[in-house]
């Protein structure tokens, strides 16, 4: 999270807080809330969805669980350390979670019962003694490659995987991302493009996406799911963009610009006077050498 | 009877041509004078080449405050220059005969004062020997590169013009001047241009000075015009004017017939010329003044009130500095003694005598040195970005003793101008003075022949 962001978000928080300090009570919880049992059993993938809910909606505020880099000055916790998994049963942050309270703002509308067990999982994770079941997630070591349909514009990325025996196969129903790199930060191309059963995603550039001088442009694609595939970015320069034509505004005849440049109308007055009055001038000190021959 | 000369009796040419050039004969004080001009501009050296050994930071002028009182002295001396303008072209060429015995006079004050002028941008140079890129760099888009064209072409024109009235008064002074030393004589000889009194000699200067009597009146206007555009063309609180053209023209006219009217009086006590420079052409130059000065005036309300009525975000800094803060002093002290209370004083006929009329010009090109002090200075404190993390001394600005030094040396330089052309040549045309009196060409060139 930038800077910039962890102010703006501070900032709200702070004004939330001061509007809600009068209702800012202390959590009040009901003894069967604490002891409610998810309906479901935590597995693997259920804790990769909750960090996923987590990260995008929680970790401005709470930070990443264990790392401390949560905001305490709002009341924040650090939900990772062993101090609140001791205390806090799935069923209380469950509840927790669903109330809110003061700066703590209620989610119960925002997510689904099995979104919000999947990110109680993912907190309680964080508990060692946390039990979860089912096939362990594995990284699947992913790659990519990148090949441009000229006649119709279209990036087409190849994602490929390596099965048992290291074999090089297409990878299936992974999600790609396509960006093109700007001057601060990238922009997005279209949404995000699962992979077909030959590992191909494919995207249509648009037209009139500014290049540089020669319409280049550079091109970014990534797998939106960097935990199991890996930081794979590749990127390629393309020349759809439309071509961008500097024009050095001192190239143009205009006040602003040097001597060479000088405006037509500001030359022609300037000689037109100068060289006007100063004919005049000599033609009376020509006339005061002609007056002794009058 | 003519204008010039209401009281007296009517002169002969003989008269007339002893009356002007005696003074150039009498030596009495004039040592003394010269010497002392020369020792101010011998301190302004002095000044100067520390200045150029040092540079500018010798100074008071720093990052933020880098025109000071060169530039305001510079406007101050275009400014007086322009009188030459106003009296021998457009009256002049309106035919208004009373300016004959003055129009000299303000072509001398023209001369002095517009060369020392480009000698002051010169001053206000840190290298001074790169001023070449001026015209090698220079832009034709740039006001400066205007500024420095015009002022030479003035120049120009103002040497032809005192000139011109010059050559037909050469015959008498070669005459006269017999028993004056060698060089001098040489000098009437070469700038008599062969002039012989002969009737299509005179209609040919009639005709060149009627020339540039018309020529240097848009390049007067131009001149100033163009020195009010290095503040107005920026956009900057003070100088961001539309009327800082007309502003400064009419300023200008204020400060050169307050210079005149100065001179008026020293030269004709000095050289005992009372009965050509006469109370009646104290009269008038005092009219004249009022007018001037009434116009300058106008201007001046539009230029404080306008401003002061609509107090923009920056402009009520600026306007509340001059009117109640910082420079309020200065301000109304220029305002008040060097417009206000001569316009009131100079209504009345007694004060338009000579020697109320001297106190009142002083008073009034007093006023109008301070006055371009008053329009360069303040604004350049209030840049739009605000003054950071200076040095205290680049926040304000007072002219130091080089800056003084160096502007009395253009001052005395100036009046060194006019002091050595009064020493040699008659104040007056000796030539239109006689024709005023009714002398006919014919019996001037008859005295010139006689021995
Ligand atoms: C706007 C900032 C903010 C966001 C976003 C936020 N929280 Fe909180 N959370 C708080 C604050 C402040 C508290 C402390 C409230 C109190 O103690 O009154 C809190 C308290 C909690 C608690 C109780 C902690 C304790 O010590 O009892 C839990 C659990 C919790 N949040 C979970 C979440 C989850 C899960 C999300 C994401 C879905 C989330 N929070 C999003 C600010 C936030």
């Amino acid at each position: 999270m930038t800077y910039l962001n962890k102010i703006k978000i501070f900032v709200l928080v702070f004004m939330f807080i001061l509007f809600t300090s009068s209702i800012n009570a202390q959590w009040n919880i009901p003894a069967d809330a604490k002891n409610k049992k998810p309906p479901i059993d935590p597995t693997h993938t259920l804790v990769k969805t909750g960090k996923d809910l987590y990260k995008s909606n929680c970790a401005s505020c709470h930070g990443t669980p264990g790392q401390g880099n949560n905001i305490a000055a709002i009341g924040a916790t650090d939900l990772g350390t062993a101090d609140y998994q001791h205390s806090h049963s799935s069923g209380q942050t469950f509840f927790q979670v669903e109330q809110g309270n003061g700066g703590m703002p209620s989610f119960r509308e925002k997510f689904s019962s099995d979104e919000k067990w999947c990110l109680i999982f993912y907190i309680k994770s964080f508990d060692k003694d946390f039990e979860i079941s089912g096939e362990e997630l594995k990284e699947q070591k992913a790659d990519l490659r990148l090949s441009l349909v000229e006649k119709i514009r279209t990036v087409k990325a190849y994602a490929t995987t390596k099965d048992k025996s290291g074999k090089e196969i297409p990878l299936e129903g992974a999600e790609v991302q396509f960006f093109i790199k700007r001057m601060f930060g990238n922009m997005q191309i279209g949404e995000l493009v699962p992979t077909d059963n030959k590992g191909m995603a494919s995207i249509k550039i648009p037209e009139n996406i500014p290049g540089d001088e020669e319409g280049k442009l550079n091109l970014l694609v990534k797998f939106k799911d960097t935990d199991t595939y890996g930081k794979v970015i590749k990127s390629k320069t393309i020349k759809w963009g439309s071509k961008l034509k500097i024009v050095n505004i001192t190239d143009k005849r205009e006040m602003w610009g040097s001597l060479h440049r000088v405006p037509l109308w500001v030359l022609f007055s300037y000689f037109g006077m100068t060289i006007g009055v100063w004919l005049v001038i000599g033609y009376v000190v020509f006339q005061i050498i002609r007056l002794k021959k009058l | 009877m003519s204008e010039v000369n209401k009281e007296g009796t009517k002169k002969t040419i003989g008269t007339i041509v002893s009356d002007l050039t005696r003074p150039i004969k009498n030596h009495k004080g004039f040592t003394i004078w010269i010497l002392f001009l020369l020792t101010v501009m011998g301190v302004g050296m002095m000044a100067y080449v520390d200045q150029l050994a040092n540079g500018l930071g010798v100074t008071a002028m720093r990052d933020y405050i880098s025109w000071g009182l060169y530039i305001s002295s510079f406007i101050f001396f275009i400014a007086t220059a322009l009188v030459g303008m106003l009296i021998s072209a457009v009256l002049g060429l309106i035919g208004i005969k009373w300016i004959t015995p003055i129009a000299r006079i303000a072509e001398m004050i023209a001369l002095g004062f517009a060369m020392w002028a480009g000698l002051i941008i010169i001053f206000d140079m840190g290298r001074p020997d790169r001023a070449l890129n001026l015209f090698i760099h220079g832009r034709l888009q740039s006001p400066i590169l205007w500024d420095v064209t015009v002022v030479t072409t003035y120049i120009a024109i103002s040497v032809l013009l005192y000139l011109l009235p010059l050559i037909p008064d050469m015959p008498f002074l070669k005459k006269a001047m017999t028993d004056q030393a060698k060089w001098k004589q040489k000098i009437y000889k070469i700038l008599s241009f062969g002039f012989e009194g002969r009737p299509e000699q005179y209609k040919s200067i009639k005709k060149l000075i009627r020339i540039l009597a018309i020529l240097i009146i848009p390049v007067a206007l131009a001149i100033h015009t163009v020195t009010s555009w290095l503040f107005a063309m920026t956009p900057r609180i003070g100088w961001d004017s539309t009327i800082f053209g007309p502003y400064y023209v009419t300023g200008a006219f204020v400060a050169g017939g307050a210079a005149v009217m100065i001179a008026m009086f020293v030269l004709s006590r000095n050289y005992n010329l009372k009965d050509y420079i006469t109370d009646f052409h104290f009269d008038k130059m005092g009219k004249l003044l009022v007018l001037l000065m009434l116009v300058y005036f106008y201007f001046n309300i539009n230029e404080y009130i306008v401003p002061g009525y609509k107090m923009k975000a920056g402009d009520d800094h600026h306007i509340l500095g001059l009117f109640t803060g910082h420079y309020a002093k200065m301000f109304w002290t220029v305002q008040l003694g060097g417009m206000i209370i001569p316009i009131i004083l100079l209504l009345f006929r007694r004060m338009r005598k000579p020697l109320p009329s001297l106190f009142i010009g002083i008073a009034v090109i007093i006023g109008a040195f301070f006055k371009r002090y008053i329009i360069t200075i303040p604004t350049l404190v209030h840049p739009h970005l605000p003054i950071q993390n200076v040095p205290e001394e680049f926040h304000s600005y007072w002219p130091n003793a080089w800056e003084w030094a160096i502007t009395m040396m253009a001052i005395a330089g100036a009046v060194l101008i006019i002091t050595i052309l009064a020493k040699l040549f008659p104040i007056m045309p000796i030539w239109e003075v006689a024709h005023e009196e009714g002398i006919t060409n014919e019996e001037m060139n008859k005295y010139v022949k006689e021995s």
